[in-house]
Parts: C-alpha cells; sequence; structure tokens
C-alpha cells in the first residue's frame, strides 16, 4: 500500500475521522480489558459464595492485598471510558442529525 | 413443488403471484402466473410484463447471474431473481416480489441505484493506478497474501443485495454499506493501487467501517456467496491500526 496524501481534504472532515477511528480503538480496547474484568469479577463472586464469605470479611481481603484496589479501580475507569465512548458516539449522532 | 392456492385452468397450473406497483406509496398486485418447471423468479416477472401487463417495470440484463442487475426482494430477502427458482423460496407461500430496500423507488420492481454506486465513489471504489502506459506489467504473485486475500472479493457483481440487507445501511444513510467497503478491501489489497490513506481516511468516518454491526446478513445473503463481513473486520483492523500509528 503506498501513501498518498488526499489533496484537498478539509481538517474538520479529518478530524471527523481521526476522532472516529479513535473512538473505536478506544471501545474495543475498552471491551477487551472489560471481558477479562467480569470473568475475574464473577469468579471472584463465585469463590466468595462457595466458600461463604461476609462481607466484612471480603471488605478485610480487600484491603489486606494492592491487587483488589487496583483491580477495581481499572474495572472502574473501563466502564467509564466505554460510557464516554457511547456518549461521544451519541453526541456526535444528535450533532450530526441537527447540524 | 409448488402449489399453495394453484389453480388449474384448462391444462394450466397456475399459482398467485403478488407484485409491488407503483412508486414508495404503492401496492402490491396479485397476478396468477402459470407453473413451469425450473421457474425462476425472473421467469414470472417476464411472464407478467410480457403477457398480462406490459407496463410492469424491472431491471434485468444477462439473466445467468453475472451482470447484477436482477435483484428484488422476493418474500421479504433480497435475492438475485435470475439464479433464483420459485421452488426454493416460495415452499407452500404465495410468492410476493417487490424492490430493493434502502433504495429510493422509481417504479414498480425498478430502485434508483445511484445513492448505492454513490457510496462505492466515497469509499474511493476506483482504482488509482501508480504505473503510467509506458510501464511493463504489473507482475502480482498468486499466492501472495494480499493477492488471496482478494481473490473471492473482485468477483462481487454489484448487485446491492447485500446493501438491501443491511440493516445499519437501514438505520444510518450515511453508511457506506457492505458493498462499498469490500470493493475498498480490494483496493487496500490491490498493490498496484496508490490511494492508499485516503481510501483509509474515505471509510474510516463515522459512516465507515466501524459503524458495521456484524451481523452478517451481507455475507448470509450475497448471492455469489462472498464474505464482505470478514473485508468489512480486515479494514476495521487497518483503520486501528493506522489510527494507533499516526499515518490516518
Amino acid at each position: 500500500m503506498i501513501d498518498v496524501v488526499p489533496p484537498g481534504i478539509e481538517n474538520a472532515s479529518l478530524r471527523s475521522v481521526r476522532y472516529a477511528a479513535w473512538r473505536f480503538v478506544l471501545q474495543r480496547a475498552s471491551a477487551a480489558v472489560l471481558a477479562i474484568c467480569v470473568v475475574v469479577h464473577l469468579a471472584t463472586i463465585i469463590y466468595a459464595v462457595r466458600h461463604q464469605l461476609t462481607a466484612a470479611a471480603i471488605v478485610a481481603r480487600m484491603h489486606a492485598s494492592a491487587f483488589w484496589p487496583a483491580f477495581y479501580t481499572i474495572f472502574v475507569v473501563v466502564v467509564a471510558s466505554i460510557a464516554l465512548v457511547l456518549l461521544g458516539g451519541g453526541l456526535y449522532a444528535v450533532r450530526s442529525l441537527t447540524a | 413443488m409448488f402449489e399453495a392456492g394453484g389453480v388449474v385452468s384448462g391444462a394450466e397450473a397456475t399459482f398467485p403471484v403478488l407484485i409491488w406497483r407503483g412508486m414508495a406509496d404503492g401496492a402490491y398486485r396479485r397476478y396468477d402466473i402459470p407453473r413451469r418447471a425450473s421457474q425462476t423468479v425472473l421467469d414470472v416477472v417476464t411472464h407478467v410484463q410480457r403477457h398480462l401487463d406490459a407496463s410492469l417495470a424491472y431491471r434485468y440484463a444477462c439473466r445467468v447471474g453475472m451482470c447484477g442487475s436482477c435483484a428484488m426482494t422476493v418474500n421479504g430477502k433480497a435475492r438475485w431473481t435470475c439464479r433464483t427458482h420459485v421452488d426454493t423460496v416460495a415452499g407452500d407461500r404465495t410468492l410476493e416480489i417487490g424492490p430493493l430496500h434502502h433504495l429510493p423507488i422509481v417504479r414498480d420492481l425498478v430502485v434508483d441505484m445511484a445513492p448505492f454506486f454513490d457510496k462505492w465513489a466515497a469509499a474511493k471504489g476506483e482504482f488509482k493506478p501508480t504505473a503510467t502506459r509506458y510501464d511493463d506489467f504489473a507482475k502480482v504473485a498468486p499466492a501472495s497474501p494480499a493477492r488471496r486475500a482478494i481473490d473471492a472479493t473482485i468477483e462481487c457483481i454489484g448487485c446491492a443485495v447485500c446493501y438491501a440487507s443491511c440493516d445499519v445501511v437501514g438505520w444510518k444513510p450515511d453508511y457506506l454499506g457492505p458493498a462499498a467497503l469490500n470493493r475498498a478491501f480490494t483496493l487496500v489489497n490491490d498493490v498496484r493501487d496508490g490511494a492508499g490513506v485516503a481510501r483509509l481516511r474515505a471509510i474510516a468516518g463515522d459512516g465507515g467501517c466501524q459503524s458495521c454491526h456484524t451481523h452478517q446478513s451481507c455475507t448470509e445473503r450475497c448471492p455469489k456467496h462472498l464474505l464482505p463481513t470478514a473485508s468489512i473486520a480486515s479494514l476495521k483492523r487497518l483503520v486501528a491500526l493506522a489510527a494507533v500509528k499516526g499515518t490516518l
């Protein structure tokens, strides 16, 4: 594939293209991480139920390790980024329709 | 064998067919068609136009599955009518023939294909040569990965069955659609083509390849058994890679 810069493409149009491409990359990347997070989260729930852990015991274990706060921080960030992508897409669609 | 609703008139068995008449505000009209062996849907429409109602508008050319001009909606699904047998689509139901979805109706079974081909142009579906007439012929190894990737995609006949079957095209009028993206994929993998980044930009916008929801209706209904969904998935990867590398 030979790179040829298209003549006359408007900056606004190019920004829109790059924005759409980056939204796609962010959505796919965050979805991949989210899939792993959900599996770990479900496994954690099953473990807690099968071992009859109380809420206090779970919180204690959470505080005893740096892994779990880090894990759930990533979980929240990933969910927030997906929401951001969806919100961005929604706003873009509304703006396109009303333009 | 198709027999539902069929009546015997003299020695000839007939069966009922509903055909769309008029423009967007038109309606289906019933015709009783003589049943023939190995009858195609195009044979049915042709019989109506030649023997029952000469004002019926429809489009066809080759009748052998090469030109892509006879696609219509048959019992709710877009199909090429010249290679679709009545037996296989109607079963025990009435045969219903309408214009393709997602394209403006000109009259009866004829749709305006301009929006469909405009999107081919928008996706930069034309070949941009890098050589001149004075250069030697390009040597493309048939077994090279880029050439093998487009062994099937070059067989698209532009019938618009995939376009009419795509839900995203219906929801999002700006979406380029499976055929235009399949064409872009073909050219992206053509080592002789020089439109590189320009074409990627053309198919990476809001109505580009990222809008595909991977429903795979295009792949399921393509009469040539192509895989537009796979072409679009490859384009998504190329666009993502270019965005990350900063070359988009």
